[in-house]
């Protein structure tokens, strides 16, 4: 024991580095604001490589593998289909059931099918697939990135002279730009599809009516507005899970974050994006 | 181009990431066709080093000539010009884990030539031979050894019949066997192809039996304290640091006694 001890105080200390003097208030304040302008700073430069990727490749000039790209897809695409259905069967039943509860009072519960058609189509659709997606594309996005950040493919990459914007984001930004109008096309149908069983099956109300309801109830201007709020997610989700995962770490903690940071930061995004251009639809009088 | 420039040449160059700098005042010149050992403890910026030489960093300060172009301030173009006769073998291979081996291999083909994709398929296969794994074209990086990965990472180095090829930390995590045929491997390159090989490692046997020049890094003193060839570091050292890395931490004061 006593020679354990001795062991571990003759370990010479020489790669401790002198901490840094404990910073003031102020001082501590100023550093967080240099490093949120750079972060401002750096995600903006990420969204400039990315839409000027976007020019290079309506030019054809950007280059991916196509099948890389159809890899990407189909995991955003069709594997996602049975989550968000899932979902928005789940959503469009919690709708009607806390509606129906409430409109019961007036007895206006009919109008649970507008209430689900109009909520689904024009935002809850959307913002459900958006979420989803976050959890599931996003992540992946960053973890993916993140570990060949880790592995220094990235490197090799840059070493090589192929833009790592064009060759892992674009693809990443196209597949889920196509498939989200498409899986909140989906959303919104089996948003509708759980209310009409919650009503038919708990609140008695004939199939025939709870269709002509929805029927009379579905705008396509709202379902566009839908559709529009999917492609901004979807971008949203695409450019934080890429930026995240290029700008990890280089070791597995990092990549950790990366995901989590990924996931977190496509929610707000998504979430205040959603307010501007709920006020902005509004200022339009859609 | 005379056979005796140098092929990089370094002035006073001082690295490190963002407002940090890990290393200053390094001028080290690398002739061609050396086998160039760069080396130090763990965390002394040699990663740092091959990260600034190839571009992946800026430089601080201070000036780097490759192939006599002021590397620094080049042009973009000619920053892409020096890269495509410059391949990198990075610690574990960096190999797309997407694609198969042939595709790795293919990619800088790809991207820097126009050949046919027959002419690609035939380099592919010659350079995959060349490291050993000749038949390994259709495999995935998941699907085969580590050792095989690096081998695999450097049959995309040469790809493009590079002049000059950067290896980090070859050895690092082989067995004594496979990190011997990696060295003899090194030591054929650059024997027959007469390509200038530059080498980040801590193995002391490699760094025997390849090391023609080297340059030692010193974390204390944040700068370079030997250069030249290893063996002769070891038979005159010029400090206790230098002599207790060649020898695994032998004392360097008993010995002087
Ligand atoms: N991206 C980075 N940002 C800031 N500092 C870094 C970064 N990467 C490495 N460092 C620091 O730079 C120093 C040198 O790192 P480097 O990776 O060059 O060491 P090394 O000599 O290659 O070590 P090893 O032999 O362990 O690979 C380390 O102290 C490390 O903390
Ligand atoms: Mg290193």
């Amino acid at each position: 024991m006593e020679r354990l001890l001795r062991l571990a105080f003759q370990t010479p200390f020489k790669e401790q580095e002198v901490s840094s003097p404990k910073n003031s208030f102020l001082e501590s304040i100023g550093e967080w604001g240099i490093g949120f302008c750079r972060a401002v700073k750096k995600g903006n430069i990420f969204i400039h490589q990315c839409l000027s990727s976007w020019r290079r490749q309506l030019t054809g000039r950007a280059v991916y593998r196509s099948k890389d790209f159809w890899l990407i897809l189909s995991d955003c695409g069709p594997k996602s289909i049975l989550i968000v259905s899932l979902i928005s069967f789940m959503v469009g039943l919690i709708l009607a059931f806390v509606g129906a509860i409430q409109l019961k009072t007036f007895g206006a519960q009919i109008y649970v099918a507008s209430l689900v058609t109009i909520g689904m189509t024009r935002i809850m659709g959307a913002v459900m697939t958006g979420i989803i997606m976050a959890g599931r594309t996003g992540a992946s996005y960053a973890a993916t990135i993140g570990t060949m950040q880790v592995n220094e493919e990235l490197d090799a990459l840059q070493t090589m002279g192929i833009s790592c914007t064009d060759f892992l984001v674009l693809p990443r930004i196209n597949a889920l730009l196509l498939s989200m109008p498409i899986l909140v096309l989906l959303a919104d149908f089996m948003g509708i599809l759980g209310g009409c069983f919650v009503c038919v099956a708990f609140w008695d109300i004939p199939l025939s009516e709870y269709i002509k309801f929805t029927i009379n109830s579905f705008y396509l201007k709202h379902f566009l507005v839908g559709v529009f709020h999917g492609i901004v997610f979807g971008y949203i989700i695409a450019l934080c899970g890429c930026y995240f995962g290029v700008n990890c770490g280089r070791n597995a903690d990092s990549v950790g974050a990366a995901t989590t940071h990924a996931v977190v930061y496509s929610i707000v995004w998504m979430i205040v994006m959603t307010g501007l251009l709920t006020v902005i639809f509004q200022g339009l009088g859609i | 181009m005379m056979k005796q420039d140098p092929i990089i040449r370094a002035e006073h160059l001082s690295i490190g990431y963002e407002n940090k700098t890990i290393m200053k005042d390094l001028s080290f010149v690398i002739p061609r066709g050396d086998i160039f050992i760069i080396m130090g403890g763990s965390g002394c910026g040699k990663s740092t080093l091959l990260r600034t030489l190839t571009g992946l960093i800026p430089a601080q300060s201070g000036q780097i000539w490759i192939q006599n172009t002021d590397f620094i301030n080049a042009t973009p173009a000619e920053k892409l010009e020096i890269r495509k006769h410059s391949g990198i073998l990075y610690q574990g291979g960096a190999l797309f884990s997407s694609m198969t081996l042939a595709e790795n291999v293919a990619l800088p083909l790809q991207q820097y030539t126009d050949y046919s994709s027959d002419k690609i398929r035939q380099i592919v296969a010659f350079k995959l031979a060349l490291v050993g794994l000749a038949g390994y074209e259709d495999y995935y990086p998941s699907e085969i050894s580590g050792g095989m990965r690096k081998r695999a990472g450097l049959a995309r180095a040469l790809a493009l019949d590079p002049e000059i090829v950067y290896f980090d930390e070859p050895s690092a995590g082989l067995d004594p066997i496979s990190s011997k045929n990696l060295d003899d491997l090194i030591l054929q390159i650059n024997q027959t192809l007469g390509t200038t090989i530059i080498v980040v490692t801590h193995e002391l046997p490699s760094i025997f039996t390849i090391g023609k020049n080297s340059i030692f890094l010193d974390k204390t003193i944040r700068t370079i304290s030997a250069k030249g060839n290893p063996s002769e570091l070891l038979k005159n050292p010029p400090n206790r640091q230098v002599y207790e890395f060649l020898t695994r931490g032998e004392n360097h004061e008993e010995r002087t006694k």
